[in-house]
């Protein structure tokens, strides 16, 4: 033993000063504890101070800091000296924490060792404290900066590498990896780092940059694509920093980040931009943003071709100086309500006065493009040419006029058809008439007959074109339920002399309660001259046999009249066989007007005639009527 | 039969009027005629008939189509004046108009809708009726 420290020794058996001193100011905390009396506990002055306690207010109870101790750090502390005082080999050394009077924690590197009696039993226990408050904090600060590093990383996808060519040794952090998706045994260098690069531009330009690094110290931040270990394509930023020493590149470290998702968006971004802008420019429609005072803020070219303006002079313009003034106030009131919320578009019929003076007609619709706040910025608008279609819009309006003249001089004309060409026939009819009476003889002279038959002919012509005319005028006429069978029997009595003279059967096969809605006297006509036409146009050679039958076909109901007579030719003359004066049969009575005034008959109440035929076999007319239930 | 004594013509068609008044001669239809070309001179002549107490026609043949004034606007005045004699009125028309036959009904003064042409059969028809009533 050194003699200095026998001395010490010595010295501080004989003068208490000697303790006084080491106990006050090489410790931060002395304590000596009676552990057969374990209540009492003496404390040093600096044990308090420590803690921010007076130390003459502290008793010398062991309960008296029971208070100030971390719990968790009271048990292992427990723990520790039950050990110790098993095993003396055991050391009593552990950090504690205190609570500061003022809150704070105190950290105190806990030392201790017991004094035993003969039999080696714990009787005391010596203590001592260090305090590791300041140490222990620069600890923890240090911890919580690594991990809010670390998090920030992970979040902002930021991962950091370090190539060090002097051992020639890759190194990527857990982020960088996980970007390239790679495995945790993946064996790195800077060659298979390179080859993640996408090829092409992509490779080429972190070969170029990384190269220019380590080999002129510069510094690199490129944003390039790379494809992971998993085939995906990604956009990345890498970053990259040389460090030299003496002309020479000792390593290369740097950042790398995941910038994808904000690339594509980015890219997707200026696509939808230019997209816009060559809708904006190059569309066939006049397109136009407009501010919030009415003034042109951006116009394409359709739109300057429809008013006739240079984008330069529309821009200095208003649409309120170019609107025609009658559509002024409808556009405006419509643009308040825009911009009020009331509704999310609008669209109008509207005039604009063209430069050269010329009214241009439009169809406007107007949307609005708001900020993120929800208050308008400017509108778009499209603007669509439809002077065409005004321009053809009044022709149709004059067509109208004209056709609705035109109309009423038809109408004007089937008045004098009824009238005075019927005046002036009944006159020829009449004088004939009175000829005949007063002037018998006259009857013998061969032009009698003719003119006879002249007077004849323009009388019933006179009268076909009376009901042509009258149908064509009363369209509005009122439908009656008529019971169809009993319109077939009327008919057939009235042709009843024809049928027997021509040995024809006609058979009334209609359905007897069958109701139709038709004009009684057109009903009339109808069957009257289908079921005449049937035996007018009769086969010399055979018996006529006429049947008449009907069926309901909702909403009709179909009356169909057969003969087994002459037929007709539909391949020659289905197209006019309803028209007014057509003959077919070369038969002396046919007049044609007949069946034009039947299918007009039929339309005038709503229903449509057909016909089937073969020649010589026989013809089928086929009427559809409205049903009466409908 | 007996004929009738007068019978008044109102017509502006020559023709009409010289077939109708053969008609009548043959049918033996009345013995004198009064024959007008439109309601406005027939109306001032019998007007003035009235007042001088003349005998007034027993039948009128109405035509509905005439200048200066119609048949329509000849019976709307004609109908307003008050006479002691029955007279019968016959609209005879060309018109084969619904409407017309329908708003000649509507006058009580008018007995029938005679079509033209006039027959001699159908004027003996009017002059049997003429003697039924």
């Amino acid at each position: 033993m050194n003699y200095l420290q026998k001395e010490l020794y010595e010295l501080l058996k004989k003068d208490d000063r000697i303790f006084d001193f080491l106990q006050e100011s090489a410790l931060d905390g002395m304590w000596y504890w009676d552990l057969e009396n374990p209540e009492n506990e003496w404390m040093n002055p600096t044990f308090w101070e420590t803690m921010g306690y007076d130390p003459n207010e502290m008793p010398h109870k062991a309960s008296a800091w029971q208070d100030i101790i971390n719990k968790d750090d009271l048990n292992s502390t427990i723990d520790s000296f039950e050990k110790h005082c098993a095993e003396p080999n055991h050391a009593y050394d552990q950090l504690v924490r205190y609570k500061h009077k003022n809150g704070s924690t105190v950290w105190i590197r806990c030392r201790g060792m017991a004094i035993r009696d003969e039999d080696g039993k714990p009787i005391r226990m010596l203590g001592a404290h260090t305090d590791m408050t300041s140490y222990k904090d620069k600890e923890q600060l240090l911890l919580k900066y690594q991990d809010l590093l670390e998090k920030t990383n992970q979040v902002a996808r930021i991962g950091t590498w370090e190539v060090d060519l002097i051992n020639n040794k890759v190194s990527w952090s857990e982020v960088t990896r996980e970007i390239h998706e790679v495995e945790g045994d993946f064996e790195l260098s800077v060659e298979n780092g390179i080859d993640f690069y996408k090829e092409g531009k992509s490779r080429e330009t972190i070969t170029r940059v990384f190269n220019d690094s380590y080999t002129k110290g510069e510094n690199y931040d490129v944003e390039l694509q790379i494809i992971t270990a998993k085939g995906n394509e990604k956009w990345v930023r890498a970053i990259g920093i040389p460090e030299m020493e003496n002309g020479q590149c000792t390593r290369v470290y740097g950042l790398f980040q995941d910038i994808d998702e904000k690339t594509k968006a980015n890219q997707q971004i200026a696509l939808q931009e230019e997209l816009f802008r060559k809708t904006f420019e190059f569309a066939a429609i006049g397109m136009a943003l407009v501010g919030l005072k009415g003034e042109w803020l951006q116009v394409n070219k359709s739109l300057c071709d429809l008013v006739g303006y240079t984008e330069e002079e529309l821009l200095q313009l208003t649409f309120q100086d170019i609107t025609h003034p009658d559509d002024l106030d409808k556009d405006l009131s419509l643009l308040r309500e825009l911009i009020n919320g009331e509704r999310e578009s609008y669209q109008m019929e509207k005039r604009y006065h063209h430069k050269n003076g010329g009214i241009v007609w439009v169809l406007l619709s107007v949307s609005m493009v708001k900020d993120d706040s929800g208050s308008p910025l400017h509108f778009i608008s499209q603007i669509t040419d439809i002077t065409d279609g005004k321009r053809a819009q009044r022709e149709i309006e004059t067509l109208l006029d004209v056709t609705q003249e035109q109309n009423k001089r038809l109408l004007n004309f089937a008045h004098i058809v009824s009238h005075n060409l019927r005046s002036h026939s009944g006159n020829m009819a009449m004088i004939l008439d009175l000829f005949k009476k007063q002037v018998p003889s006259a009857t013998e002279n061969e032009f009698f007959p003719l003119v006879n038959e002249a007077s004849d002919n323009l009388k019933e012509t006179v009268s076909h074109l009376n009901e042509v005319v009258a149908i064509n005028t009363n369209t509005d006429k009122k439908l009656f339920e008529e019971n169809l069978w009993e319109y077939i029997e009327k008919a057939i009595v009235t042709v009843k002399a024809l049928a027997i003279e021509t040995g024809a059967i006609i058979e009334n096969k209609v359905q007897k309660q069958l109701k139709v809605k038709a004009i009684p006297a057109y009903l009339e006509s109808i069957t009257l001259n289908l079921i005449t036409n049937a035996l007018k146009y009769r086969s010399p050679e055979r018996k006529p046999v006429i049947v008449v039958t009907s069926s309901l076909l909702n909403p009709f109901v179909k009356l169909t009249v057969k003969d087994n007579g002459l037929g007709i030719d539909l391949k020659k003359h289905s197209a006019k066989l309803f028209g007014m004066y057509k003959t077919f049969h070369g038969n002396k009575d046919a007049r044609g007007v007949g069946l034009f005034i039947t299918k007009n008959q039929v339309e005038a109440m709503g229903g449509k005639i057909e016909v089937e035929s073969e020649i010589d076999k026989g013809t089928s007319f086929n009427i559809y009527l409205q049903n009466e239930t409908n | 039969m007996k004929p009738i004594d007068i019978a008044c013509i109102i017509d502006d068609d020559p023709i009409f009027v010289f077939g109708i008044k053969r008609i009548m001669q043959l049918a033996d239809f009345c013995n004198s005629f009064l024959i007008f070309n439109n309601g406005k001179e027939a109306l001032d002549n019998l007007k003035m008939l009235i007042y001088a107490g003349e005998e007034l026609p027993d039948v009128i043949l109405l035509d509905l189509n005439m200048p200066i004034m119609d048949g329509w606007q000849f019976l709307d005045e004609f109908t307003g004046i008050p006479i002691d004699k029955q007279i019968t009125i016959y609209v005879a028309s060309s018109s084969i108009d619904p409407e017309d036959t329908k708003k000649a009904q509507s006058y009580e003064s008018v007995s029938n809708y005679i079509v033209k042409p006039i027959t001699v059969e159908n004027l003996k028809a009017i002059l049997e009726d003429l003697k039924a009533v």
